[in-house]
């Protein structure tokens, strides 16, 4: 069994309960099998009765995950508890378990497949698996003229869901397409895309000749240390709302809130702590697709820790603007919090 | 009545329990119920990790409020079906284990913050908030709750408030029931009560106290109002090596008996020195490491600060400065996280004890002796914290790093080096326990402890819960 490969994580998290006031699910759930300690022990069950991997129940709890990865980011040993739930998921897939709701979404997704390469630029290739105005912003913040990939996914929704062969020949696409534009730099508004062309893909063979993947936050924050992008005044206050894709996965912390600081905007805290995760289940990718209900209580917990109702939410998160939009919650976009800036509209 | 489920009676209890509380608030799953079958008492995790079936809740319940949790009791009163109220469930005694079956009370949803009282200083919570988020909440309104057990992130205000738990500024701020203002207490026959709105009166016996500890056995807390403190200006820790357990005893009873108040005292003995200061903070010396610290205001602190110091010199230890009070302040979670924390396959016990500064040392080498002459396997180690005018807390504990396979031989094992360490404890003024709680793990020695007293608590139970459905099988009460 793949779970196998993180016999550690089992043995470390099975009885460890320090970081289960940080799992998203487990936080508006409130069940002890939405814990990495509650996952844990379901997945040393199975270890050592593997038919057990058969019962719904099980399968369930490891569905619900959001692998929002900040427990493993608050673990002084880092275990990594959101990779022995890839691994059972893999496992639930491989021996046909999976929930007809998780095989029709990815099958849906391999239908809709069909990645796009459009425009002229030579340096920079924008990846875009979003039906949102990144590409325009993009321009209108950098002044270059961009090659264009459009996907509806990079494969990271079949691969988190478990469907690992469908991820890999989605990725061989993707990597194909980009390396005929003859650009050597990917810059992706979607933390999800970004982590898995930056950190999926090597994993699963493919050498990337030296181009480089970067997330628009680090590229423009680049851009602007440069003198190359001119950010101007804004005094409004905004509370960031990190990715956990970003923060939790790749250590991308610093670089878009630097940016909103030097657009002049006055970051406040959300919440009551920094190691939360209140990006609604953004790193289970579909979560409010397969778990509406459990989205809706994360909303519930989100605008509780809102001080008040007008508070201006920016995100890099795609999917998270998305959620919170469709509540009714007034957020921008990075990109949209950059251009709101007067030097800039 | 135990709760059988394959049968159409337990589908009447449980549609009335769904009509109770909620279809949302009753679950049977089998993911769940696992997690509800094992607690941080090494027995279930032994018992698990020898892949022995667990024992689980028939049922898993998570009231919303005082009134779902009354009608819960009134349900499983009308049934006598065992109810064991569940926090966190990171108590290290057994006390959530359902070991009866039937309804597990999961509290976590009674997560609400009621009120700050800033006038006042108090905090009103409901029961099932988790112990970091109520911390980090009462920090953003400018105030602490000065409770920092090893557990926070874990645990629940209920958990601590059922096995009277501490945290690391104990020496300061007081253990829980120190910090308790007042309760609402639902009865084990479905009553919800209010205990007096403040601890310190003359209006009787205090019912705040009596319910404190009683470990779901005579009902389950629901709401509390805590104190709060101002975030003190500043913090300051100072660590000193002894050149052995004794004399870093003496400086430490020395700095309590003085009267200064520091927020935590913490001593090591020189094998727990070796052993955790050296893979945790990298102090790789012979001796007994001590740290204390201060806060409040910085005049104070400093002034408290050189007194304590001071007295320590007197026993001329190596004077590790504040930077290694720092570290360990800093790292104090740390112990608890794998791969630092003991852990499968080894056998492991917290072998809590309490006692006055003339009995402390007493009960120390009384339990080490017995350990070190009954099982040689064990390696016994020990720190002292929480620390109080008039003596402090022993955190012994033993290690057995390979006990046997079978998990009935591995358990006798290990109910024997509990039974003799803790009665050679109590021989010498020890007391079971100081925060961990009774639980399933000690109850048997509940009677012992308390001689003929005990009958009282019996009394008490009886009359609480007379179809005894509240968490039976823990505290030494029976089932």
């Amino acid at each position: 069994m793949h779970i196998q490969t993180h016999s550690d994580v089992i043995d470390a998290c099975r009885f460890c309960f320090m970081c289960r006031h940080l799992d998203t699910t487990g936080n508006v759930s409130f069940r002890e099998a939405d814990t990495p300690r509650g996952r844990a022990l379901v997945l040393d069950r199975i270890r050592m009765n593997p038919q057990q991997l058969a019962n719904p129940d099980f399968i369930n709890a490891m569905y619900q995950s959001t692998l929002s990865a900040a427990c493993r980011k608050h673990c002084v040993s880092h275990y990594d508890e959101a990779g022995l739930v890839l691994q059972a998921r893999h496992d639930i897939v491989e021996q046909n378990l999976a929930p007809d709701a998780v095989s029709q979404l990815v099958q849906s997704i391999e239908q809709q497949f069909a990645p796009k390469l459009i425009g002229e630029g030579q340096d920079v290739l924008i990846l875009s698996t979003h039906e949102d105005a990144f590409e325009h912003q993009f321009l209108h913040l950098t002044g270059k003229t961009v090659q264009m990939l459009h996907v509806n996914d990079t494969g990271k929704t079949p691969f988190v869901l478990g469907f690992w062969d469908q991820a890999k020949q989605m990725a061989q696409q993707i990597t194909s397409l980009i390396k005929k534009s003859g650009c050597m730099t990917v810059v992706t508004n979607s933390p999800a895309a970004f982590d898995a062309l930056k950190n999926d893909y090597p994993k699963w063979g493919i050498d990337w000749d030296g181009i480089t993947i970067e997330h628009s936050s680090t590229y423009l924050a680049r851009l602007v240390d440069a003198g190359k992008v001119t950010l101007s005044t804004n005094d409004q206050s905004v509370y960031y709302i990190d990715s956990d894709y970003l923060r939790n996965y790749n250590d991308i912390v610093t670089e878009p809130r630097q940016l909103l600081e030097q657009s002049g905007y006055q970051l406040k805290p959300f919440g009551t702590n920094p190691e939360e995760s209140y990006a609604l289940g953004e790193a289970a990718m579909v979560m409010d697709q397969l778990y509406p209900r459990l989205v809706e209580l994360m909303l519930d917990r989100f605008k509780n820790m809102m001080d008040q109702a007008m508070d201006r939410i920016v995100t890099a998160s795609p999917y998270t603007l998305r959620i919170l939009r469709g509540a009714g919650i007034d957020v921008m976009s990075l990109e949209e919090a950059l251009l709101a800036s007067p030097a800039n509209v | 009545m135990i709760l059988q489920t394959d049968n159409y009676h337990f589908e009447m209890i449980h549609s009335e329990l769904k009509w109770a509380v909620g279809e949302e608030n009753v679950r049977t799953d089998d993911a769940d119920k696992l997690g509800h079958s094992i607690d941080y008492y090494w027995v279930p995790e032994l018992w698990h990790d020898r892949n022995c079936p667990p024992q689980p809740p028939q049922i898993i319940v998570t009231p919303e409020s005082a009134q779902d949790v009354a009608k819960v009791m009134k349900i499983a009163n009308n049934y006598k079906i065992p109810v064991t109220p569940w926090g966190g469930g990171s108590g290290s005694q057994g006390g959530a284990l359902p070991i009866y079956g039937g309804i597990s009370l999961d509290t976590k949803k009674l997560n609400k913050i009621i009120e700050i009282d800033e006038k006042s200083l108090t905090i009103t919570a409901e029961t099932g908030c988790n112990m970091q988020q109520l911390e980090w909440a009462t920090e953003k309104a400018g105030y602490s709750t000065m409770h920092f057990p090893a557990s926070i992130a874990c645990a629940t205000l209920g958990g601590f408030l059922a096995h009277r738990g501490t945290g690391v500024l104990s020496t300061k701020y007081g253990k829980i029931e120190d910090m308790v203002m007042s309760l609402e207490m639902v009865t084990p026959e479905g009553e919800v009560i209010n205990t007096l709105p403040v601890p310190r009166h003359a209006s009787g016996p205090d019912l705040t106290q009596m319910f404190l500890g009683s470990e779901g056995t005579l009902g389950v807390m629901t709401k509390v109002t805590l104190k709060i403190h101002p975030i003190p200006e500043c913090r300051k820790f100072h660590a000193f090596l002894f050149k052995d357990m004794t004399t870093a005893m003496a400086a430490g009873a020395e700095i309590m008996t003085s009267r200064l108040r520091p927020a935590v005292i913490r001593l090591y003995d020189t094998p727990e020195t070796a052993k955790l200061i050296k893979k945790v903070l990298g102090i790789d010396r012979e001796g007994s490491y001590l740290v204390f610290g201060f806060d409040g205001p910085e005049a104070m602190v400093d002034l408290e600060m050189a007194k304590a110091c001071e007295i320590c010199q007197k026993q001329e230890p190596e004077d590790l400065g504040t930077e290694m009070g720092q570290i360990w302040w800093d790292n104090r979670y740390k112990f608890f996280y794998p791969p630092y924390m003991f852990h499968m396959p080894q056998a492991f016990g917290t072998l809590d004890t309490v006692a006055t500064f003339a009995n402390i040392e007493n009960v120390y080498w009384a339990m080490k002796k017995v350990v070190a002459e009954n099982f040689p396997q064990a390696t016994f180690i020990g720190h002292f914290s929480h620390w109080y005018e008039w003596g402090c807390m022993l955190y012994a504990r033993f290690i057995i790093d390979d006990p046997p396979n079978d998990p009935h031989e591995a358990t006798a094992l290990y109910n024997k080096i509990w039974d003799m360490a803790i009665r050679a404890a109590m021989a010498n003024g020890g007391v079971i326990n100081e925060h961990h709680g009774v639980g399933l793990k000690l109850g048997r020695m509940m009677p012992e402890l308390y001689g003929n007293a005990f009958d009282i608590l019996k009394r008490i139970k009886k009359v609480m819960d007379p179809n005894n459905i509240m968490n039976p099988g823990k505290m030494g009460f029976g089932a």
